[in-house]
């Protein structure tokens, strides 16, 4: 075969990989904007049902890998609690860590920013990895009384095992909870969710009578899952005041934890 | 000319492909096509609630929430525990507050106004007492330009149509009237009469207005309009509740008055007076010197802060110095307030503990709120004081404060009791000789527990004027 004809047979070739190629992404864009659509109708189901949302319907972002559970357990973060002033316990299975440091301080006019600040310090001392610790919600919980908790955050999805939940009040740390889990990527891999997260809210979201519900954020992430042992993907529905449902990505089916 | 050709068209398709390609991948990576930053930041802190929607919720809530669809003689009292539906209202009102704030006003009539309107469809809701209207405007987040309007005792929100409605503000004598007021949430029109049948069908007792069923001329001036009478229940099933002072504070207070030296206190002494001040003073607790009275009461002081427990688990606190001449901002005296009452409700092992604020006053110097213990809907009132805690705070600090501190929990079911009452109001009136409304004096009336010598407190029927005139019911044995 001279190089002529192979040129020419490398072009047609190029030409409908990219024909399939073009073809491709046009559906997806379709696919996508239909996905906004439903969103609007979603969204004007959730409006009817008096359920207010805080955040946006965001169906791309499900977790990517699949990780695995191990049974290591980092002690780090318990030997250095328990060098610290006040009390730490651990559970069972060594995933949490509880501490109740002794009162050293008084901030006789807290606010909000105050203690975060105080909670951020508390958290910077902490032997572990900083950077994919995220704050992701501030509670006022009494007068002067306040909870935040900053999650794991890793490649683009939360591990909601990872955490570490903090409530300051004018005494400082009143209490801190830290959860931690241990885990490997086991492979790679796109992998597609069966159910659209709006289907699942239409589904699974419902008002009683007229009492008020508040969708205030919704993400995805990974979840173990005690009964199986598996870490499976998921998203997260936080509503009201720091209640949370789990829904798996795969099929929608809830997590009752 | 061919052969110059391809060479182009393959380096344009080559280019096309590695673009496609890239496109895909960071598609199926970050589920975006152009998007190629793979580090997706997570979604902003959620501030799940602030601390002014806390005190709306918990503390600031107006004293009673009155509906009816225009049956002046089907009123119903919103319960605080029923499903969310005070709070709701509550929040959407506050919307409403906030809205009138910067509306024009449309006209001022006198109370006769507030007569004529009370009884049509659509809600009441009453502070209980005059609330400043620069604490009005802290609450809705609104800066106030009805000059003319200086506090608010409480507000009608009638739907009109669609999502607006007129509002009635009763401020003194004078009625305050906005019309075509945005109403949203559970207020506006289309939801009105599904949240009044929500209400009606879970609502225990049926009220009627006094306007309904009595001759406004004979008790004008004298007796408000709205305020809600019982006209059917004769059997109604209320609890009795048990009253007693913070275990802590009584059991301290019990072992000092049998303790044989003051001077010389004993290890359980110590560790009383130790537990209370580190719950009240923190990491500050040594910093106050404690003080045993001749009396017995228990005094913790530093220079110019004094808190004093009394022998009947009470407490007072002054402070000292000079508090300086300006009374600063309201909102910050109210969280001074307030902060100084939690600091002494953790003296109690109880979470169950409510409180709402029953009045806020402007003084010279400061500005003094007083709150009422609530429970089951009623609130628990204290003999002759009639509020439980009172503080008297400036923007910088607490001036004083005087508290009596209480448990409170259900008796009734303790006991295995149930208790039967006649509540129609005009028995109770004619019962007590008060049957002529001309000479009947009073702002409102209501259900209440008036606490006394008595641990165990069973209902009573107030009628709140200057003076609280209390109509004690009788129990009924049950058929």
């Amino acid at each position: 075969m001279d190089s002529k004809k192979a040129m020419k047979i490398l072009v047609v070739l190029m030409i409908l990989v990219n024909l399939i190629m073009a073809g491709y992404i046009i559906s997806l864009a379709v696919s996508q904007s239909q996905q906004r659509i439903d969103n609007k109708y979603i969204m004007s189901i959730l409006e009817y049902r008096g359920i207010t949302l805080e955040c946006d319907i965001d169906n791309s972002s499900t977790p990517v890998f699949k990780l695995k559970h191990t049974d290591d357990v980092n002690d780090e973060v318990y030997q250095y609690l328990l060098l610290r002033d006040g009390v730490t316990t651990r559970s069972d299975d060594g995933m949490v860590i509880t501490f109740i440091p002794a009162v050293t301080q008084r901030y006789e006019n807290i606010d909000l920013d105050t203690a975060e600040v105080i909670a951020r310090d508390f958290m910077e001392a902490l032997p572990v990895e900083q950077n994919p610790y995220v704050l992701d919600y501030r509670q006022t919980t009494g007068v002067g009384t306040y909870s935040f908790q900053f999650n794991f955050y890793d490649s683009n999805s939360y591990i909601y095992d990872k955490y570490v939940k903090i409530q300051v009040s004018k005494n400082g740390i009143i209490e801190a909870v830290i959860g931690s889990i241990s885990y490997e990527v086991e492979n790679s891999g796109y992998t597609a969710s069966d159910i659209s997260i709006g289907n699942i809210l239409v589904s699974n979201f419902t008002r009683q009578g007229i009492s008020q519900m508040v969708l205030r954020k919704i993400d995805s992430g990974y979840l173990y899952i005690k009964e199986t042992g598996q870490i499976e993907a998921v998203w997260r529905v936080l509503y009201n005041e720091n209640q949370v449902r789990y829904f798996l990505t795969k099929d929608g089916e809830e997590v009752i934890r | 000319m061919r052969k110059k050709i391809i060479y182009p068209i393959f380096a344009f398709l080559l280019t096309v492909t590695i673009f496609q390609v890239a496109v895909l991948v960071n598609y199926h990576s970050t589920g975006s096509f152009f998007s190629f930053n793979n580090n997706k930041e997570p979604q902003t802190v959620t501030n799940i609630k602030e601390f002014e929607e806390y005190l709306t919720e918990e503390y600031v809530t107006p004293f009673e929430i009155m509906v009816t669809a225009g049956e002046g003689l089907s009123v119903y009292k919103v319960s605080r525990s029923s499903e969310q539906y005070f709070t709701e209202i509550w929040k959407d009102s506050i919307t409403v507050l906030k809205d009138i704030s910067a509306s024009p006003l449309y006209e001022m009539y006198d109370e006769t106004k507030w007569n004529e309107m009370t009884g049509r469809s659509g809600l009441i809701i009453k502070f209980g007492y005059d609330c400043p209207i620069s604490f009005i405007n802290w609450i809705s987040d609104s800066v106030n330009t009805n000059s003319g309007l200086q506090s608010i005792n409480k507000f009608m929100i009638i739907p009109t149509e669609g999502t607006e409605g007129d509002v009635y503000i009763r401020s003194g004598n004078t009625v305050y009237r906005y019309i075509g007021v945005e109403l949203g949430g559970v207020l506006s029109n289309e939801k009105f009469l599904s949240l009044y049948q929500n209400i009606k069908d879970s609502s225990e007792f049926t009220y009627a207005y006094m306007t309904e069923v009595s001759d406004y001329d004979t008790f004008k001036g004298n007796v408000e309009p709205d305020i809600a009478v019982n006209i059917e229940a004769d059997n109604a099933h209320i609890t009795k509740i048990r009253v007693a002072g913070f275990e802590l504070l009584t059991e301290c207070m019990l072992n000092l008055e049998i303790e044989p030296d003051i001077y010389d206190l004993s290890p359980t002494m110590e560790q009383y007076i130790t537990t209370i001040k580190t719950r009240l003073f923190g990491v500050y607790a040594d910093v106050y010197k404690s003080i045993i009275g001749q009396n017995r009461d228990l005094t913790f002081s530093d220079q110019y802060n004094i808190y004093n427990i009394h022998n009947d688990g009470s407490i007072s606190y002054r402070y000292t110095s000079s508090s300086g001449d300006a009374k600063g901002d309201i909102s910050a005296a109210f969280t001074n307030a307030l902060s100084m009452l939690t600091d002494l409700l953790s003296l109690s092992a109880s979470d169950e503990i409510h409180i709402y604020l029953a009045d806020v006053t402007e003084e010279e110097n400061a500005y003094g709120f007083s709150f009422c213990y609530l429970y089951n809907d009623y609130p628990v009132l204290i003999e002759n004081d009639g509020y439980a805690i009172t503080v008297s705070a400036t923007a910088e600090r607490v001036i004083s404060l005087d508290a009596v501190l209480y448990d409170i929990s259900d008796a009734s079911s303790a006991l295995g009791e149930t208790d039967l009452y006649d509540i129609r109001t005009f028995g109770l009136l004619s019962d007590a000789g008060m049957a002529d409304l001309g000479l009947l004096k009073a702002n409102n009336m209501c259900m209440a527990y008036i606490k006394n010598d008595s641990i165990v407190l069973s209902p009573s029927w107030i009628i709140d004027d200057e003076d609280m005139t209390v109509l004690t019911l009788t129990e009924k044995e049950a058929e």
